[in-house]
């Protein structure tokens, strides 16, 4: 698959954020709580697909974005899709903790959004899911779901996952910058990683392109799967959801 | 003195004009983003004829950048006075790597006027505060960002020596008598741009020179485009001006257009002269 269509005003790129808001959030991540990283890893992205997206001063709906919360229950931060532009004026939702980890409840949001987005999205970049979470799911296993979503597609691609695990010990990198990324589930230690990782696509040659334009330098067949609690590792996996190719 | 310059907030239908060695088709064009009251096309067209040299520039304003058409009015108009008061000692020198080096070296001189400009440019008081996070942010770390090339025709001599200066994906062609597109060594990587902050020393960003003799070459066009054309790059040299125009009006209406900016100039050929002149 390409993934070579660009992010336009007319095919814009459907980003989806699934956003662990469980009360384990709340525990210490390189001296700030996990929340707080994802927060401001969030906004940082925010900021960078508003610059991705603007000509002098003017913003162009490059990026329609949606952004569920879940817990117990699947939260809509943003009341639907909103366009970059919009989502620039609204500024991003401020998040809180909650309970439980539910996590198949969030995929099948997101799945559910995809049928009926699809249609409309066959001259757009394939839309990518970009999930958050610090913890094992109660409830249903998500990974059927995300296997069902990984399967659908558009011309230019099937569905993009990506996962950001929030957990203590998971991964320990000295030079974000020129970390290769996760290549295969020897790398990893424990079970819920694995999972993980299997949910998570290979990063396409056109985002590593972009995300080497950053200044990260990802190998080739490096996964979506960014584990571990540095705060710079979350910060790289949220900068990957925004990393869908645009003109210059 | 003939010329042209771009004004960003509106486009230029194609033009032709007939200059005494040579004809000059050119088209300003904004993209579809572009095109409302308050934004500006990000490219920077402009062109001279003086003292039987033709100077010209083509740039492109990088959008991701800060205001990125500030960057493209403020080197163009640099550029195009540099090609007529330092292209002469340039000529005097030939094209070595020593003057890549000597046009690095006044491109940065440049960098602190243009990052005064925009410093000094007042954000609208109604943008939204993730939004002016943004811009800021680009302000500070980029500054305002554009990719160029410039052009210098000498027709004072029966040589007519061409010298060409260029960072990025603005493109420049050279043809021969036969229609035969010249190879010139040209690279054109989007990562070579001029910033008002960094100049050309971010992350090895090259600046690239050429120069030739047409009548060594038999060079007898050359045209120049930004990316708005890159697509359609090997139709451009068979298109007559109604389908340049038709051409530019279908690109804008693709997802992905951009601003176009071309010049179009062809050499006239040197009148007969000597026995072999006919009447």
């Amino acid at each position: 698959m390409p993934y070579n269509v660009l992010a336009t005003s007319k095919t814009p790129a459907l980003i989806i954020y699934l956003l662990d808001v469980s009360a384990s959030m709340n525990q210490d991540c390189g001296g700030r709580t996990r929340i707080d990283v994802v927060s401001h890893a969030l906004q940082k992205v925010a900021v960078k697909m508003v610059q991705r997206s603007t000509k002098g001063t003017i913003v162009a709906p490059r990026y329609r974005v949606a952004m569920y919360a879940y817990s117990s229950q699947v939260i809509d931060l943003l009341d639907g899709i909103k366009p970059i532009d919009e989502l620039a004026r609204m500024g991003v939702p401020r998040l809180t903790t909650l309970d439980m980890t539910d996590t198949a409840a969030a995929f099948a949001q997101a799945e559910r959004l995809l049928q009926a987005e699809l249609p409309n999205l066959q001259d757009c970049p394939a839309p990518l899911i970009c999930h958050m979470t610090d913890g094992e799911y109660n409830g249903a296993d998500p990974t059927p779901i995300a296997q069902r979503i990984m399967a659908m597609g558009v011309p230019d691609g099937q569905v993009l996952i990506e996962n950001i695990y929030v957990k203590a010990g998971a991964m320990s990198i000295s030079d974000i910058n020129t970390w290769p990324g996760i290549l295969s589930e020897d790398e990893l230690s424990d079970n819920y990683s694995k999972t993980l990782l299997r949910m998570s696509s290979v990063v396409p040659e056109s985002y590593r392109s972009v995300m080497y334009e950053f200044g990260y330098q990802l190998s080739p067949g490096a996964r979506m799967f960014f584990p571990g609690d540095q705060p710079e590792i979350v910060e790289l996996g949220f900068t990957m959801s925004g990393a869908t190719p645009v003109t210059a | 003195m003939e010329g042209y310059r771009s004004l960003q907030s509106q486009d230029t239908p194609l033009q032709s004009v007939e200059l005494p060695p040579c004809t000059l088709r050119y088209l300003y064009a904004r993209a579809g983003d572009s095109r409302t009251p308050s934004s500006q096309g990000q490219d920077y067209l402009a062109w001279r004829y003086a003292q039987d040299v033709l100077g010209f520039v083509v740039c492109d304003g990088v959008g991701g950048s800060f205001c990125g058409h500030i960057a493209a009015a403020y080197l163009g108009e640099q550029l195009l006075r540099f090609v007529f008061e330092v292209g002469p000692t340039w000529e005097a020198a030939g094209d070595t790597p020593a003057l890549a080096e000597q046009a690095a070296h006044y491109l940065n001189s440049w960098r602190a006027d243009g990052q005064r400009l925009v410093e000094n440019v007042i954000l609208p008081p109604n943008l939204p505060a993730l939004q002016v996070q943004a811009l800021e942010q680009l302000r500070q770390d980029y500054g305002s960002e554009t990719m160029f090339v410039a052009g210098r025709l000498n027709f004072q001599t029966a040589d007519i020596l061409i010298t060409l200066l260029w960072m990025g994906d603005v493109r420049v062609q050279l043809f021969d008598r036969t229609g035969q597109q010249l190879a010139i060594g040209a690279t054109w990587r989007t990562a070579d741009r001029w910033s008002t902050r960094h100049g050309v020393n971010k992350r090895g960003a090259q600046v690239h020179t050429w120069q030739g003799s047409a009548a060594e070459l038999a060079i007898e066009r050359l045209i120049a485009f930004s990316d708005g054309f890159s697509s359609v790059a090997d139709r451009l040299p068979m298109l007559n001006d109604d389908q340049v125009q038709q051409l530019a009006t279908q690109q804008l209406l693709a997802p992905t257009s951009d601003d176009i900016s071309f010049l179009d100039v062809r050499l006239k050929q040197p009148d007969p002269v000597g026995p072999d002149a006919r009447p």
